[in-house]
């Protein structure tokens, strides 16, 4: 699953929720992609006095038909929650969800993408000529040296998926930015060139071109 | 499946101001002629609904027009006898004589407006935009996006005989609209991607007969819409 940051609104999306108590969560500047728009919520749910312990924590889904990703807000104990229009427009979620221990959106999360297939190639070390930019800072110029993080994103799907990776590089921010689930953890990345392939009848492979870690 | 391309037929506003395709002069037994000229550019078939609606709110037009198209022919029709001028390049737009008198309908043949393929094959978007991938010391990047559109392409399927029109049509530059499949009147969306698209025609290609069959041609569309 691929998270972009987008150049949305993010800070006009509230969240409120009803657990032992009522409280309203609004997104920071920075809490501008999916991963770190539902991590802020689910540390700042948690942090939460009002909510006396509940342990609240997200997940996230393939949304087939969008290929995007639903998220999934979940609570060890009853819990209601609604989100303003914005909230629903950028996380998918519905107006209003009531005693419940998890609240899934029916929608896709803004600037998510989520192939049938996922492929990752973790980070890597390649060759660079440049010590200088190659990550140490201790060589001179033109010397020779291993440049770290050099992964391949890779997603395969249908014909939902270049059209959602159409709309997500509609809204993404400049310089772009997108953080990928790896299996294990969120890694964020400069996303280059991204290349459309058809590989199928109706089958398409969308490969991006990442370089780690961002400025 | 069944494609087709409607061009935007370009209007200043103001009659006798780059007025290639904008006015339409009627007379009938009301008076005239009375210039009908498009406020704003239009697509061809919104075109004849506007100049459908001024001449029926015309104070001097004494009958009642209906402005339709059918495939690539236009008919302007009316409850009795009527002439018509089409001004600037509109006769080539609506594939219509310049002007035609005593009648009380007109019909035109092959409007340069309007294009239907045989066939059509489409293709989801490209990202056309460039991307400059920087690289500072400790391995810190940015990616930099040049781009405020995407391409879309299409290879249309055409008969012989009407496609040595195609590329000076006004299908062949400017605002289009392309249906993907005739048979969806709604807009391209993310779950509806076989509707149609609006966009700019960025180029027109690769003319060629499909597999020595002298009878059809296919030619390569390829219209750029900007991202919103």
């Amino acid at each position: 699953m691929i998270a972009f940051v987008t150049d949305d609104d993010w800070t006009a999306a509230q969240v409120t929720i009803t657990a032992t108590g009522t409280d309203s969560y609004t997104f920071a500047a920075d809490e501008n992609d999916a991963n770190s728009a539902m991590t802020a919520l689910v540390d700042w749910a948690n942090a939460n006095a009002t909510f006396a312990g509940a342990v609240f924590s997200w997940s996230f889904d393939r949304h087939d038909a969008q290929s995007g990703a639903q998220v999934t807000l979940s609570c060890d104990t009853s819990f209601s929650a609604t989100f303003d229009a914005e909230a629903q427009t950028l996380l998918g979620f519905s107006a209003s969800y009531s005693s419940t221990t998890s609240a899934a959106a029916p929608n896709s999360a803004a600037g998510t993408i989520y192939g049938a297939r996922s492929g990752f190639r973790q980070h890597i070390l390649s060759p660079d000529r440049d010590a200088s930019t190659a990550g140490n800072g201790t060589a001179a110029p033109t010397v020779s040296a291993w440049r770290p993080f050099r992964p391949r994103v890779e997603e395969l799907g249908d014909w939902s998926l270049p059209a959602r990776v159409r709309d997500v590089m509609a809204s993404a921010t400049n310089p772009r930015t997108a953080y990928v689930y790896d299996g294990g953890f969120w890694r964020g990345y400069a996303v280059g060139e991204v290349v459309r392939e058809r590989v199928g009848a109706s089958l398409f492979r969308v490969s991006f071109a990442c370089l780690g870690e961002v400025a | 499946m069944a494609g087709a391309i409607m061009a935007t037929l370009y209007s200043s506003g103001t009659e006798g101001t780059q007025d290639a395709t904008q006015t339409i002069k009627l007379t009938d037994a009301g008076g005239g002629p009375v210039s009908l000229v498009l406020p704003a550019p239009a697509l061809l078939d919104d075109a004849l609904s506007e100049w459908e609606t001024q001449a029926n709110a015309s104070g001097t037009l004494s009958e009642t027009y209906t402005f339709s198209r059918s495939g690539r022919a236009i008919t302007i029709a009316a409850t009795g006898v009527f002439d018509y001028e089409l001004v600037g390049d509109l006769s080539t737009a609506l594939g219509m004589p310049d002007n035609d008198s005593g009648s009380d309908s007109y019909t035109g043949s092959e409007a340069s407006a309007y294009w239907q393929a045989l066939a059509i094959d489409c293709a989801p978007f490209e990202l056309s935009e460039r991307v400059e991938l920087e690289e500072f010391r400790h391995g810190r990047v940015e990616s930099h996006v040049f781009g405020n559109h995407d391409l879309m392409r299409f290879v249309l399927y055409l008969d012989a005989d009407t496609q040595s029109t195609l590329p000076r049509s006004y299908c062949a530059a400017g605002k289009v609209r392309v249906w993907q499949d005739t048979s969806v009147a709604t807009a391209y969306a993310l779950e509806n991607e076989a509707g149609y698209v609006d966009g700019y025609v960025a180029a027109l290609s690769g003319l060629r007969s499909l597999e020595f069959d002298e009878s059809i041609r296919t030619v390569t569309l390829l219209v750029a819409v900007g991202r919103s």
